[in-house]
């Protein structure tokens, strides 16, 4: 896995682009959900908005993870 | 993108500003420093609380207070009127071609906040939210905060100032994701494992029955479960080879079988009562006999869990116990949070220690490490033991009628899986464990006499037949039983396995994302390096104190250090700098990294930075803003806005304002009435002053006669460049009048006495012997000395006739050679016009 950098000459949202793909060089699958759901993730200004996106946040992954569960049982 | 300067303020009805009708307006400089002055308890820290509002909607030091104290009810200006507050920002861009733009920010009595824009923009609120920065608004607390808080508070506030914010907050919230314990009851990891456990436990249960139903028709082991397919033709087939039976098996599997088709075909053959029981009798003990021996290895897993439960009690024992853990695991955050720098003394009762703090609290946390490690093997020995299996096994089977308070399994159980097991628990659920033998043996023996003695009774072919049905049921029952039991089994271990691997994943992210943010921080923090530290050896004057902030590779915090201390090297700034040191410090990073952004505001307003400074070193920042940071000296600068209510500064920016250096004004009035800005127009000051004394206001009318006699009395010092005492600028300043008086007084005896004096003898005569005396009895006897006498209207008219004469007494009749028209000008000093 080559290193991750971020480029001072660049946006957060390009720099976060690049952490997305170095995650889905990771693993695909799991770098496709942190991308679908990546949004929920920005606006945890302090303790109140991050517990809001965790709340939010990690039920969406619990269902992406169950749809990913039922497709590997051939449901 | 377009940055923008801070052109003006108009504030009415907030804080402590009312000015009804009449909105105290403040004009800022883009190109030279604006600096605003005013005494204690007039308004300068409501002015900065407008502009802090207006941007950012909201007040800090307000919001922290109780609910109790309701901080909503003083926003708005507690005597205005109409309970609104109303501030006006007029703006304008730093493009080439500049465009202005006015916001006005309106607080309602209910909290309501309304933004509009009386110059148009399209957006005001837009415009607003971006100067909500971390440098455009600045006060002592935001500095004084910067050393004291914690170095992981620090690092995040740092990356703050370093514009890495975004970066930092989606750090934290994608840690607050990733949690691990977070993460395990979002995700309901432990109920999922609850459930494998059982259904593993039933799955295993199962395979016992079937194994035994299937031994006990074909009399041989039935072989490795990946065939159960063939065992269950195996057990059909022998079932249609029963001539009595064949019609009712003649089905294509095992499980379209109707046994009690079959139970009945065999009843039909041989009825009676006897006939039933010996069936009934027939599936209990096939039951019972599936359950089977117990295992070898019971014994010693008896004896080995006895073992483990006393080694995890002993190691219980050599801990200081839960509570204590609760305070080393405080400790240990405490020491890892960097909020204890003494590792010598006990950060509960500050006592000596021998031994360091740290070294304790590893030591004992050590031992519960071991104390857990413990309790983990012991559960994972007992989760996988036979005994644990057959107790499940026999209390499902002959444990059923025992009262609840008899059963002494799922307790005991709990106990061993949590840690909590005594030796006693365990005695507890042997005892129990042989009852529960005790009893299937009894059951067994009762049901097999009388089964026996019926088998005697009824002919033997259909005994054998019953057996073999019976037998044929369990094992299909037990069969349903254990797939039913893997199938969730195995449902339930892939979406464990799907969270483990997000847990894996997320943390891994966690870490990447740490990794790759902390090295552009430490980048971006050596891009500010040198100027904070040239700044901060040129405010403080002295290059033998050189700071060092440092980025901790692995986490957020970011510690300072003193590279250089009076010669000795690498140590803790914390206990090493002095109040002013630590602000000298903090402001030089704060308005370094703020020269570094290109963000919307291109302004700085400073609310009392320089308190705990002495005057060189306000004069050093002063100096070092005003001629490297500062908008029109540095092309690139910013514009800098600085309050204050110091003394020191006040005289600092009045000289420099004669100069033209600053823009210096000043906050007078009477709250909670009306406020005015003082800048260098006497003429204004003199008008609000003789307008209600002539109406007969006197209260009014007599406050503006002090700022009008100190900006008359310090013009002429100024002009004339009248010597004073070294401590001029710190007498009191309630005193002024007296204390200018005092020095040109001092000063033109000097030169008289030098003989040297400029003035005409009818000038030193008027100034001696009638201006100052009245000046003296007329004013400073009644509002200096505190004798309260009360004069009047009129008189002080006087005063302030007096002392434009006393004024006009330092000036001579100078006629323009262009224009000749003469006007009185002031002498260049004492000695030369």
């Amino acid at each position: 896995m080559t290193e991750l950098n971020f480029d001072d000459t660049k946006s957060f949202e390009n720099n976060l682009e690049a952490f997305l793909v170095h995650m889905e060089a990771e693993d695909a699958e799991m770098g496709k959900i942190l991308r679908q759901n990546v949004d929920s993730l920005k606006n945890g200004i302090d303790d109140s908005s991050r517990r809001k996106a965790r709340s939010i946040f990690n039920p969406k992954i619990l269902t992406e993870l169950n749809e990913l569960s039922k497709e590997a049982e051939g449901v | 993108m377009s940055r923008y300067f801070l052109l003006g303020v108009k504030v009415e009805g907030f804080r402590g500003i009312n000015n009804e009708g009449d909105p105290l307006s403040v004009k800022f400089k883009k190109d030279k420093i604006s600096s605003i002055f005013a005494i204690n308890g007039v308004g300068k820290s409501s002015l900065f609380d407008a502009i802090y509002y207006a941007i950012t909607g909201k007040l800090p030091k307000l919001d922290a207070l109780h609910y109790v104290e309701r901080s909503e009810d003083y926003y708005v200006n507690r005597f205005h009127s109409r309970s609104r507050g109303t501030i006006e920002l007029l703006f304008e861009s730093d493009d080439a071609t500049p465009k202005t733009h006015t916001v006005a920010v309106e607080r309602l009595s209910d909290g309501t906040r309304l933004v509009t824009s009386p110059s148009g923009h399209p957006d005001p609120e837009a415009l607003l939210s971006s100067f909500h920065s971390s440098f455009a608004l600045l006060d002592y607390q935001t500095f004084n905060n910067f050393i004291s808080n914690s170095p992981l508070e620090r690092g995040r506030s740092f990356s703050t100032l370093l514009g890495l914010d975004v970066y930092s907050d989606f750090r934290q919230t994608l840690k607050a994701v990733a949690d691990t314990r977070a993460l395990n009851t979002d995700l309901n990891v432990p109920v999922l494992q609850a459930r494998i456990r059982g259904y593993s436990d039933n799955a295993t249960t199962s395979l016992v029955k079937l194994g035994n139903a299937y031994k006990s028709i074909f009399s041989k082991d039935m072989g490795e479960i990946d065939k159960l397919k063939d065992f269950f033709a195996e057990v059909l087939e022998s079932l249609q080879q029963v001539e009595l039976i064949k019609d009712d098996a003649k089905v294509a599997s095992l499980e379209d079988i109707d046994f009690e088709a079959i139970v009945k075909t065999i009843k039909t053959a041989e009825g009676g009562t006897d006939r039933d029981r010996f069936i009934e009798l027939s599936s209990l003990l096939t039951k019972l006999k599936l359950i089977g021996s117990p295992s070898t290895k019971i014994e010693d897993e008896k004896a080995d869990l006895k073992t483990k439960v006393e080694e995890l009690n002993e190691l219980y024992e050599s801990t200081a116990g839960k509570e204590r853990r609760k305070l080393y695991d405080a400790a240990d955050h405490l020491l890892d949070s960097g909020g204890w720098h003494n590792p010598n003394q006990c950060p509960l009762c500050e006592s000596s220690l021998t031994t360091s703090i740290r070294e304790t609290v590893t030591t004992q946390q050590d031992q519960y490490k071991q104390v857990d490690i413990k309790i983990t093997e012991t559960r994972q020995y007992w989760q996988i033991s036979e005994l644990r299996k057959r107790i499940v096994l026999l209390e499902d089977s002959v444990g059923k009628d025992i009262p609840i308070t008899d059963k002494h399994f799922t307790s005991n159980d709990a106990k061993i899986i949590n840690g909590g097991a005594k030796l006693s628990d365990i005695e507890e659920l042997i005892t129990y464990y042989l009852k529960l033998e005790t009893r299937l043996n009894a059951a067994v023996k009762k049901f097999t006499e009388e089964y026996d003695a019926l088998s005697k009774k009824l002919p033997k072919s259909l005994v054998q037949l019953t057996e073999q049905v019976e037998f044929a049921k369990q094992f299909h029952e037990a069969t349903v039983d254990y797939e039913v039991n893997i199938t969730k089994y195995n449902e339930t271990k892939n979406d464990i396995d799907f969270r483990v691997r997000w847990q894996g994943f997320i943390n891994k992210a966690d870490e990447e994302y740490a990794k790759a943010e902390t090295e552009l921080s430490r980048q971006k923090l050596l891009t500010i390096e040198s100027e904070y530290k040239a700044m901060f050896a040129n405010v403080m004057g002295s290059s033998d104190v050189v700071p060092n902030l440092t980025r901790d590779d692995a986490t957020e915090h970011l510690y300072v250090q003193l590279e250089e201390f009076r010669g000795q090297q690498d140590l803790s700034a914390k206990p090493l700098l002095s109040e002013s040191y630590r602000n000298a410090l903090a402001i030089s990073v704060y308005l370094s990294a703020a020269m570094k952004h290109a963000d919307a505001p291109r302004f700085i307003v400073l609310d009392d930075i320089s308190s705990s400074f002495d005057a060189g070193h306000e004069l050093n920042l002063i100096e070092y803003i005003r001629t490297k940071l500062q908008y029109g000296a540095n092309g690139n600068g910013i514009q800098f806005i600085i309050l204050t209510h110091d003394d020191l500064m006040q005289n600092l920016f009045e000289r420099l304002s004669s100069s033209g250096e600053v823009h210096h004004q000043v906050i007078e009035g009477m709250p909670p009435y009306n406020l005015t800005m003082r800048s260098k127009n006497a003429t204004q000051l003199r008008q609000n002053a003789v307008t209600p004394l002539t109406a007969g206001q006197m209260e009014v009318g007599k406050f503006w006669v002090r700022p009008y006699l100190e900006c008359i009395l310090m013009e002429v010092i100024r002009k004339l460049n009248i010597s004073v005492p070294l401590d001029f600028a710190v007498q009191d300043k309630k005193r002024m009048v007296q204390n200018c008086l005092d020095a040109i007084k001092k000063d033109v005896q000097l030169h008289i006495d030098a003989g040297k004096i400029i003035l005409t003898q009818a000038q030193i005569d008027d100034m001696k012997n009638t201006h100052v005396p009245a000046l003296l009895s007329n004013w400073v006897s009644h509002f200096e000395t505190g004798s309260g006498t009360s004069v009047s209207p009129a008189v002080l008219i006087g005063v302030l006739n007096s002392v434009d004469k006393f004024a006009d007494c330092f000036k001579y009749d100078y006629t323009d050679p262009q224009s000749h028209l003469v006007t009185r000008k002031y002498y260049k000093n004492l000695s030369t016009r």
